[in-house]
């Protein structure tokens, strides 16, 4: 299925719900919801909570984020803010500053 | 895939406004408003709740809203616009729908402009008419002081400066009247809302009430 691009030089202020997975390459601010997978690509830059399936942090993301599956916070990506997760991997050279709950 | 392409798919919901650089494709649902400098494409299942604009709009979906576009705009067969069109050039194909204002020429300044223009010009348009025609019938002064506030350019109809009854005993119009014409008339300066007008009835009449059909 297609998937949402939000480009680089794109700023959204406000929420987006999506169905299916969502590639950030710009600036949001406000909230994501999204059903599959939300990718924040490196040079994007999230001010928002995020909730969805999976998340891949290669940007910057400050906001509390809540994810069904699985989050990677890959080299280079900072994260900011509590993270509920099942899984969370954290690369060498990630940034995160915040809670992790890990439904334990 | 273009370096600075967006797109938003058909699940997608955005609320709120997406302003920036580059393209745009949009294939899901918008409410708000969309401000970008490169082309924006709606496609058929675009739903979009908001003014949209940017330099080359292509529509095929739904949009509630104006569309502004510094290039061009067209609106394909499947295309529906509530909404104000304003570009350069706009094209609606065959199957279209569109309903509201379609301008074509200059975007976004003229038609402040125009607005603006009528309406500084219509006051003065409706002052010198008042003029001319009220001056001519000479018992109501109401109307007349009324229409002083705006006088610049010189009448020919008589235009007396008082609006009392008595200084329009004179049946010609006084030359030196006329010539004082161009500067603000002193006496009524503090000149507050004109009078009421009033019917002009002889004095003893009373109100009386008169059944239809009765004798007079």
């Amino acid at each position: 299925m297609a998937s949402t691009v939000i480009g680089h030089g794109i700023i959204i202020e406000g929420e987006i719900t999506a169905d299916d997975e969502v590639v950030i390459q710009g600036t949001v601010r406000g909230r994501i919801t999204g059903h599959e997978a939300v990718v924040v690509e490196q040079g994007a830059v999230v001010e928002a909570d995020v909730s969805a399936a999976s998340i891949v942090v290669g940007g910057h993301i400050t906001g509390n984020v809540t994810v069904h599956d699985r989050i990677d916070l890959q080299t280079g990506g900072r994260l900011v803010g509590d993270v509920k997760a099942a899984r969370i991997t954290i690369a060498d050279g990630a940034s995160f500053k915040g809670n992790v709950d890990m439904e334990v | 895939m273009a370096d600075n392409v967006a797109m938003i798919a058909q699940g997608t919901f955005v609320r709120g406004n997406l302003h920036g650089e580059g393209d745009l494709n949009v294939a899901g649902r918008i409410e708000g408003s969309i401000a970008v400098d490169g082309e924006v494409e709606l496609e058929a299942s675009a739903r979009v709740q908001g003014d949209v604009s940017g330099s080359r709009l292509v529509v095929r979906g739904a949009v509630l809203g104006n569309l502004t576009a510094t290039d061009s705009i067209t609106l394909e067969a499947g295309a529906r616009v509530v909404g104000d069109l304003s570009a350069p050039t706009i094209g609606i194909e065959v199957g279209g729908l569109v309903r509201g204002r379609v301008e074509t020429g200059e975007a976004s300044a003229a038609p402040a402009k125009t607005v603006a223009a009528a309406r500084s010009a219509a006051p003065v348009k409706s002052a010198p008419a008042r003029t001319q025609t009220k001056a001519r019938p000479q018992q109501e002064p109401a109307r007349q002081e009324a229409a002083r506030p705006a006088p610049e350019p010189p009448r020919p109809a008589p235009e007396p400066v008082r609006a009392a009854p008595p200084p329009r005993r004179a049946p010609a119009p006084q030359p030196k009247v006329q010539v004082r014409n161009d500067p603000a008339p002193a006496p009524e300066a503090p000149a507050g809302p004109p009078a009421p007008v009033l019917p002009a009835l002889k004095k003893k009449t009373t109100g009386q009430l008169r059944k239809r059909g009765a004798a007079r």
